[in-house]
């Protein structure tokens, strides 16, 4: 999938102005102080990611579809311990409490939501775009697996960091488009760029 | 954006309406709200009126955000705001938020709630589907609350295995044994000490039977006694025989206590059980050492005096005989109480010998010779049916102390040793020396830890007669004891004295059949030591002699004590007789022994003089006044020593052999 370095730049920005809104909504919910980074941002196709795909583990993900201007399916995964151990830190509740699953798949759709919200929010809003959403869903299991509902042909893959005090979580926020979306994104892009 | 149709309560859509259009919304299991473009309530189902217990007439069109204050938090109300405007849906958690729509339960508790909220952009409202959570965080609770108090089991569990393991360790570890037995006797646990003290290992201590058994069997009351003890509940202390597996015993100081289970019954007992023979051995040679020391008083008093008396009877004795010289008969009785008192005087030398106050002429010798000297004058007192032998170790081992009094100490031995070999098949008798080496007698260091320091020499005197019985070891060294019907019972009494005047250390061991040994043990000098008396004569070369003195009653009598020693002695009687003589031959003199205050020249004087033309002469000055009052000089002078008169003759022998080397 060829993409300029100009378009990967302003698609990196994008992303991280939206996590940097995510993560000032979740400093209003939390008592700890969080930051969120983008570091990198990769695309991919489905088929390249389902070869190497981030994470090997038990991952936890949630995800919700778009579909409008452009269409396809955005997602947060984490490794399940980074996932339980974001809670933890989130919550204050015990890691390894299997108990607490329900409420902790409640939390991490909750974190998720937010984050994506803020990607997509920040992506529909530069692009003025029209986006409508499905409900987010939260999904354990192989990643592999997770992806495999997803009928995208292009993949944006940005790998997303957490600083919770002294803690650094990675997870990976996945945006699936289909090519043609993907394109008209680029588009989007290179108009705003150019503007 | 897409465009946005017009709000329902715009269009006075009523709660009927809407909920004719979703009429299973009243049926589903969750809380269903809706809100229009203004956050006015246009739906609210039957689950919300039964949480909330507010009819949906009640909240239908009025402000979300008024109704509800926590929904205008910033925390909701900004996020809520976005999916009013088209944004993406949202989500708000119980575990984050516990609740946004207050519903108070039976219990007083708000009902916690993971609330959904999507913006329906074909009706232009936003519908918030709120499931309940509430069990699910009641039996969180109630699985942290369990999971808290697990661990604070498992933490004082964990803190009791500890302790246990702590006082475990601490049992098996301590000196003393320690045995649980059951409540007959019988064993069920035995610590380290335990196996240490009895031989017993850990597997055979398992086929051993009741406590009990332990004891020396001699006890015939013993089995009944602790039958009763072990029935009746109560604590025991007391001394027994325990007997090692090797059949050996040791005395133990025992504690048995009981050990009763909750419910009174007795389960247990526990015996703390220390080997007190260590103990016991100390008590007992400190109760010797204390008795000997009394007897040492007690026989030095009544020694002295009456060797005084007897000083007294020899002297008037001696008068008497002359005076009757002519009565043959009272010449007679008065030798025979001569005799009498002679034979008494030895008996009083040899008390005070043991009282260590006798006459004590302490010189330096080497043991070696001593004792090859010893063995030739032993030997005529010895029977020639008795084999005698001997052997010596090579080196000299130096001793300083009175060559007669120790001689006369193995004579004694001997002497019993001699009488023990009476009616014997092939008697013998051995005299070893040898240095004492503690590693081939650990059982003599134990017994003796005073060995561990310092040189120590080593004389043997073993035979193969009739032994010493056990109980009459501890006695054998005390005056007046004797076994033998005409023993004065101060041979071994001399013999202990002499060896403690000497600072030595003297053991027996015997067996009525094998015989006995006699062990004395003699601090021996360092290497360097001048050599011994007895061969210091031998070594000692003749020297030419310069002795100055002004009184006569000190030249004649030194004159012949030095001549006596093997030298040539000159005299001269001042200082400048001494010079005049000294210069006729200046090499010809190794010595010259000189008084300090003289008439016409002094020796200080005398002997600078002689130095200037011999600068190496050995000088010895002679004072009779205190040797603190002689002047610095003399101190500082190299080659030359200050002695006190009256001359101590060994004193003077060894002076001289050191100032000749």
């Amino acid at each position: 999938m060829d993409i300029s370095s100009n378009q990967k730049d302003a698609l990196t920005e994008l992303i991280n102005i939206g996590v940097g809104h995510a993560a000032s909504t979740l400093n209003f919910l939390i008592d700890h102080k969080i930051r969120l980074t983008v570091p990198e941002i990769e695309i991919k196709s489905l088929q390249e990611l389902k070869g190497a795909p981030p994470v090997e583990a038990e991952s936890s993900s949630v995800s919700m579809n778009f579909h409008g201007d452009f269409s396809g399916n955005t997602s947060l995964t984490f490794p399940l311990e980074s996932a339980r151990t974001l809670v933890a830190v989130l919550t204050g509740e015990a890691a390894d409490s299997a108990e607490l699953d329900d409420l902790r798949s409640g939390t991490l759709a909750e974190v998720g939501n937010i984050l994506l919200n803020g990607v997509m929010g920040s992506l529909s809003n530069m692009l003025a775009a029209s986006l409508d959403y499905s409900v987010p869903t939260y999904q354990e299991g192989y990643l592999n697996n997770l992806l495999g509902y997803q009928q995208a042909e292009a993949v944006l893959m940005a790998r997303a960091i957490f600083y919770i005090d002294e803690l650094c979580i990675s997870g990976n926020i996945i945006l699936f488009f289909e090519l043609e979306s993907f394109h008209a994104l680029l588009k989007a892009i290179d108009e705003e760029v150019t503007a | 954006m897409s465009e946005r149709n017009p709000s329902l309560t715009d269009q006075n859509l009523t709660d009927q309406s809407l909920a004719g259009q979703f009429p299973l919304l009243d049926h589903i299991a969750s809380g269903i709200l809706a809100i229009d473009r203004d956050a006015n309530i246009v739906l609210w189902n039957n689950n919300m009126e039964q949480w909330s217990a507010q009819p949906r007439q009640q909240v239908l069109g009025k402000s979300l955000f008024e109704l509800f204050p926590r929904t205008a938090e910033d925390m909701f109300k900004v996020r809520i705001d976005e999916v009013l405007r088209g944004g993406a849906p949202i989500i708000f958690s119980a575990q984050l938020h516990h609740h946004l729509i207050p519903c108070l339960q039976a219990n007083g508790e708000f009902r916690a709630q993971l609330v959904t909220v999507t913006w329906l952009n074909d009706h232009q409202i936003a519908l918030f589907s709120i499931q309940d959570q509430s069990e699910q965080l009641r039996l969180i609770e109630q699985y942290k609350t369990s999971a808290q108090a697990l661990k604070i089991e498992l933490d004082q569990r964990q803190k009791l295995e500890q302790k246990n393991l702590q006082l475990a360790t601490a049992i098996n570890q301590a000196g003393e044994a320690i045995i649980i037995t059951d409540q007959q006797g019988y064993l069920e646990y035995t610590n380290k000490a335990f196996m240490q003290q009895t031989g017993w290992s850990e597997d055979e201590i398992k086929k051993l039977s009741r406590y009990d058994a332990l004891f020396d069997k001699n006890d015939i009351h013993l089995e009944s006694q602790f039958n009763v003890l072990f029935n009746s509940g109560e604590t025991w202390t007391g001394r027994k025989e325990i007997m090692r597996k090797d059949g050996s015993h040791f005395t133990s100081s025992i504690s048995i206590a009981p050990i009763f289970g909750e419910d009174g019954k007795l389960t247990h007992h526990i015996v703390i059980q220390e080997d007190i023979s260590q103990q016991l051995n100390m008590e007992e040679k400190f109760r010797h050492t204390q008795k000997q020391e009394a007897l040492v008083t007690l026989i030095g008093g009544i020694a002295h005096d009456f060797n005084n008396l007897l000083a007294g009877l020899i002297g008037q004795v001696y008068l008497a005989s002359r005076e009757v010289a002519d009565m043959p008969k009272t010449a007679e009785r008065m030798k025979k109480i001569q005799a009498a008192s002679q034979d008494a005087s030895e008996i009083v030398k040899q008390l005070l010998t043991f009282a260590r106050q006798g006459e004590h002429h302490a010189k330096e010798f080497s043991l070696k010779s001593f004792i090859n000297e010893f063995v030739k004058l032993a030997r005529h007192n010895v029977p020639e049916s008795i084999h005698f032998s001997s052997t010596f170790e090579s080196s000299n081992m130096n001793f300083r102390g009175d060559a007669d009094q120790l001689q006369q100490s193995l004579l004694n031995i001997v002497q019993n040793a001699v009488e023990a070999c009476a009616g014997i098949d092939e008697p013998h008798i051995e005299v070893n020396l040898s240095s004492f080496d503690g590693n081939s007698h650990n059982d003599l260091l134990k017994k003796y830890p005073v060995l561990r320091h310092g040189n120590f020499s080593h004389i043997e005197i073993r035979d193969n007669g009739n032994g010493i019985a056990e109980h009459l070891l501890d006695r054998i060294f005390d005056p007046f004891f004797s076994t033998k019907q005409l023993g004065s019972g101060l041979g071994l009494a001399m013999v202990m004295g002499c060896v403690r005047h000497h600072n030595g250390i003297i053991d027996v061991e015997s067996n009525l059949t094998r015989g006995s040994c006699f062990h004395l043990f003699l601090p021996i000098l360092g290497s360097n030591t001048a050599a011994s008396a007895i061969n210091s004569h031998a070594t000692t070369r003749s020297a030419n002699i310069l002795l100055v003195d002004d009184d006569e009653r000190v030249l004649e009598p030194t004159k012949e004590l030095l001549e006596c020693m093997g030298h040539h002695v000159t005299l001269a009687c001042d200082g400048r007789v001494a010079c005049d003589i000294f210069k006729q031959q200046v090499d010809h003199w190794d010595l010259l022994i000189s008084d300090i205050v003289m008439p016409h020249m002094d020796g200080l004087a005398a002997s600078k003089e002689m130095r200037l033309l011999r600068p190496d002469l050995p000088v010895i000055y002679a004072t009779g006044y205190d040797q603190s009052l002689v002047t610095g000089d003399v101190r500082k002078m190299g080659n030359t020593i200050l002695i006190s008169k009256p001359f101590n003759p060994d004193k003077l022998d060894e002076l001289i052999n050191k100032m000749l080397k």
